[in-house]
């Protein structure tokens, strides 16, 4: 029945892919579906690729194992979806718009009249989507390979074959259709987890719960569940999601893909519902199963929920919301890295064959930005580990700064863009390579990337630029509207 | 203690996250409505259109 359950689910994901194909007809509609999408499929889409498979496996093996402290990682997520589109998102479209991009690395080179901003940003992007996929590949070998009781490899290529032709055949709006079935698949997967472990105790309530936790396992209770946690580790927590719709370029697509910048404020509302039936459905099932089953390695701690108290066919739900919050992520991610690789670098390196045939060069570039990490991913050598330890700090902060510049900041320099994307990239890298010592690579990136991109500001003087000028009168006429 | 757990992690958990969702989806529903009133409000030129022709 599970395994029924999972086949469908693959195989429908799998259709929709092939259906999306035939409506692909230029590289606008193949990397941002023609920048058509309403309320409904902007939220889905943005808050499936950020809610990844770690949020429906380690982090609830996380509240399984230290109790509280796992929900540091989503607690700012309605904050971060408010940031996301109603603080910059308006000004993201608008500049999307304006300056007629597709990738967050033009959009840079376009803003700072820079080859070079273009460059380092397109080569910082690739390597941490790489980083990103690899570790997304690992997750879903290892799910997969559990649930069908087969081997890692033949799991890896069986799950990484569908969604890479799913995302190669239909482009955007095939990861975009997919991606609210695999929306709808994780909410009610939660749902029902929440709802089937509860009915394991007697009478579950939060008091409840909170007692039994207070008695055994008091840290579960604590803030930092009962660890030293530094201000600066919990302030990287609560503040880098905020800036996920501009430093993350596979959320920021899903903005640039609004058919208006409005959509975003029901977006927002849809996001945030989205988030916490998520976070709360799925964090206090595992702490209430922390009183009732033991299980040795927490990472293993939903899918054996979902296996031995689950009904079959609920069982079969939720296998397939962990694969659809892993796949909804790697199709997102797999577009930012093939638009990359096609307009960022092919587009300037041959520009006469790319635009002789475009959406078959994107789809060249997606076949081979799922191939690389897939075979990196089969056994993976040791600088695949440091790759996609650094993945995240360094999108976030090679991107970060440079785009409050796109967006806020219009006296932000192109020296300025140059020498903090070149730094923060070089220090996030070197810093896992060294071992983080000290603090984090977040933290870390947190303090030098503003500090640089301001300090190298304001030593520089910023360039006239009419094409800017009009950008930010654009802004302006968006309090009006 | 509230709910029988520690006071400071019942506000940063608990309140902290369920403040944020209640602002951020009252703002949302706010923006949403008053995006709907304006669609709904007629132009100028329609209103001009329909404006009695003055003596």
């Amino acid at each position: 029945m599970i395994i029924a359950i999972i086949c469908t689910f693959l195989l429908v994901v799998f259709l929709i892919g092939i259906l999306a194909s035939r409506t692909v007809k230029s590289t606008d509609d193949y990397y941002l579906g023609n920048k058509e999408f309403g309320p409904w499929t902007t939220a889905f889409k943005f808050a499936s690729t950020w809610e990844s498979g770690a949020k429906l496996v380690g982090s609830p093996g996380q509240a399984y194992s230290s109790g509280l402290t796992a929900f540091l990682q989503g607690l700012t997520s309605p904050l971060a979806y408010l940031m996301s589109f109603k603080v910059f998102g308006p000004r993201l479209k608008t500049a999307c718009d304006h300056f007629n991009t597709i990738t967050t690395p033009e959009m840079l080179a376009r803003r700072y009249k820079s080859g070079a901003v273009h460059t380092i940003g397109a080569t910082a992007l690739l390597l941490g989507m790489m980083g990103t996929l690899m570790g997304q590949y690992k997750s879903i070998g290892e799910v997969v390979g559990v649930v069908l009781g087969i081997d890692y490899i033949p799991a890896l290529f069986i799950s990484v074959l569908i969604v890479g032709v799913y995302t190669i055949a239909g482009g955007y709006r095939a990861s975009v259709w997919t991606d609210c079935l695999q929306g709808a698949c994780m909410v009610g997967g939660s749902i029902f987890v929440f709802i089937y472990t509860t009915k394991q105790v007697e009478n579950f309530s939060i008091p409840w719960l909170n007692t039994t936790l207070m008695e055994n396992w008091p840290d579960m209770l604590h803030i930092t569940g009962g660890r030293t946690m530094t201000m600066l580790t919990l302030l990287t927590f609560l503040v880098i999601p905020l800036f996920m719709g501009i430093a993350l370029p596979q959320q920021s697509v899903a903005i640039f893909s609004m058919k208006d910048h409005r959509v975003g404020n029901t977006a927002l509302i849809i996001c945030t519902l989205f988030s916490t039936i998520l976070i709360w459905g799925l964090y206090l099932s595992a702490m209430t199963a922390k009183t009732f089953l033991q299980v040795g390695n927490p990472d293993m701690l939903m899918p054996t929920l979902a296996m031995n108290y689950l009904p079959k066919a609920v069982a079969g739900i939720f296998i397939a919301a962990i694969l659809a919050a892993i796949m909804s992520t790697v199709d997102g991610v797999l577009l930012v890295a093939s638009a990359t690789l096609t307009r960022d670098i092919f587009q300037r390196l041959m520009p006469e064959k790319y635009n002789d045939r475009p959406v078959m060069w994107n789809r060249i570039a997606t076949i081979v930005v799922t191939l690389i990490p897939l075979l990196l991913a089969i056994r993976p050598p040791t600088f695949v580990f440091w790759i996609i330890s650094f993945a995240m700090s360094l999108t976030v902060f090679t991107f970060v700064m440079p785009m409050i510049g796109v967006v806020y900041w219009k006296r932000a320099t192109k020296e300025a863009a140059i020498i903090q994307m070149t730094v923060t990239s070089f220090m996030m890298i070197l810093w896992v390579i060294i071992g983080q010592p000290g603090i984090s690579g977040m933290a870390l990136g947190m303090i030098i990337s503003p500090v640089i991109f301001v300090i190298a500001t304001l030593l520089t003087s910023p360039k006239a630029d009419p094409d800017v000028d009009e950008l930010w009168k654009k802004y302006g006429r968006l309090k009006h509207e | 203690m509230i709910m029988n757990m520690p006071a400071n992690s019942f506000f940063l958990y608990y309140v902290g996250f369920f403040a944020q969702a209640a602002i951020v989806v009252g703002l949302g529903l706010y923006w949403y409505i008053r995006d709907m009133n304006t669609a709904k409000q007629p132009s100028h030129k329609e209103g001009d259109h329909k404006r009695p022709p003055e003596n």
